[in-house]
């Protein structure tokens, strides 16, 4: 193709060569920079149900055995009461080799996140954000005011075939109902041989 | 920004008597739990284009616009029929909302039209209707064991001597925004085992 012949032509080659640029821009860069871009299936009307991704960790062996690193992702709005209990889904690890050893290995890496409060009692209303964890502030609905959590974290419960379901867990530093936004990332090693499921 | 009293229907946790009618009543013809969204999760795309597919043998059927219209209007009928409870009618009326919500929610999720809030907390859903699952399936037999979890988990909670001590729900719960007609009367009754309704 002579490009000079046609002038769209030549703006068309132009326009491509320029989203490819932006492709392979977006594609390469995207992977160092943003660990957790996500695309769901959800509609924008609601955050997302919680996910399953494969993590850049690894431990490897020298004898070959590599641990394979996992994240599981949700987050809830905890409110209506000052003790929760909610199930974020099942996770089963199979055995790595067909059932020769049992079912179910997992280390636990990492867990973080993030709990977002309202302060409304004081003069000036204003959020906090604490990391996940037990004495994460949250809001005592009756009051306005910020009080510390007496428990948060993730608990695995463990049915012996290699199935987990997991559970988001807070309790509240009073007697009174306690609300916050809360997000956790839970990352956890199994063998690279296993591929975990999230039901 | 004022403290406002809790409507139910944007509560996480649910009373008991909207987890029974919307699973039990006669007068709703489109049977569901009520759960949050996190037990069903759905498929994600990580960045490095991997895909992390969730199960799809264990995943509860979510209703369609149809159905959820259908709930709404049963629960609006039980809402404005005078001879129903007092209950009955607070109960309804939160699972109208909901209903309304989340078909409000599929319907523009379906037209790719985006939804914006002001506020990070509209973002989070409370409850969430889902069809309920047929006796005998495995989808019957995950709630079953996701309820009796649960509540064995609340009640550890409880007698771990937290300050809070014991689980509370809220009792604001009950009531409106401002002044519903419809509001619940007693106490919040906390959700049971589905095995047990």
């Amino acid at each position: 193709m002579r490009i000079n012949e046609d002038p769209r032509q030549y703006n068309n080659w132009i326009d491509a060569v320029v989203r490819i640029f932006r492709f392979l821009n977006s594609a390469f860069f995207s992977i160092d920079l943003l660990a957790d871009k996500i695309s769901t299936e959800s509609s924008s009307g609601s955050i997302p149900a919680p996910f399953l991704q494969k993590t850049a960790t690894q431990i490897n062996y020298p004898d070959g055995t590599v641990l394979q690193g996992w994240k599981l992702t949700g987050g809830m709005l905890l409110t209506g009461a000052n003790i929760y209990s909610e199930v974020q889904g099942t996770i089963r690890i199979d055995s790595p080799d067909k059932g020769v050893t049992p079912a179910g290995f997992y280390i636990a890496y990492d867990l973080r996140g993030s709990v977002k409060a309202v302060e409304t009692a004081a003069p000036n209303e204003f959020d906090v954000i604490n990391s996940f964890g037990s004495g994460a502030d949250m809001q005592d609905t009756t009051t306005g005011a910020l009080v510390k959590s007496d428990y948060m974290g993730v608990s695995l419960d463990d049915d012996d075939n290699g199935e987990y379901i997991i559970s988001l867990k807070a309790a509240g530093g009073n007697a009174n109902p306690c609300e916050a936004e809360v997000f956790y990332q839970f990352e956890f090693l199994c063998y690279s041989e296993v591929t975990p499921q999230l039901s | 920004m004022p403290i406002e009293a809790k409507f139910a229907a944007d509560a996480t946790v649910k009373d008991k008597r909207v987890q029974e009618m919307a699973y039990t009543d006669v007068r709703i013809n489109v049977k569901t739990i009520t759960e949050t969204v996190a037990i069903q999760p759905k498929t994600a795309y990580s960045t490095a284009g991997e895909v992390v597919k969730v199960s799809e043998e264990l995943k509860f059927k979510e209703p369609s616009i149809n159905e959820l219209e259908s709930i709404k209007e049963d629960a609006k009928t039980i809402k404005e029929d005078g001879a129903s409870s007092v209950d009955d009618k607070g109960a309804a009326e939160i699972i109208e909302i909901v209903a309304e919500k989340q078909k409000e929610i599929a319907d523009k999720g379906e037209k790719k039209i985006s939804i914006r809030y002001a506020r990070s907390r509209e973002m989070f859903s409370s409850i969430k209707l889902l069809i309920a699952p047929q006796p005998g399936s495995d989808q019957y037999s995950k709630i079953l064991k996701y309820s009796q979890k649960k509540i064995e988990f609340q009640t550890y909670l409880s007698s771990r001597g937290f300050a809070g001590g014991s689980l509370v729900n809220s009792q604001n719960l009950l009531k409106g925004k401002s002044a519903s007609a419809y509001s619940m009367a007693g106490p919040v009754q906390p959700e049971v085992k589905y095995a047990d309704l």
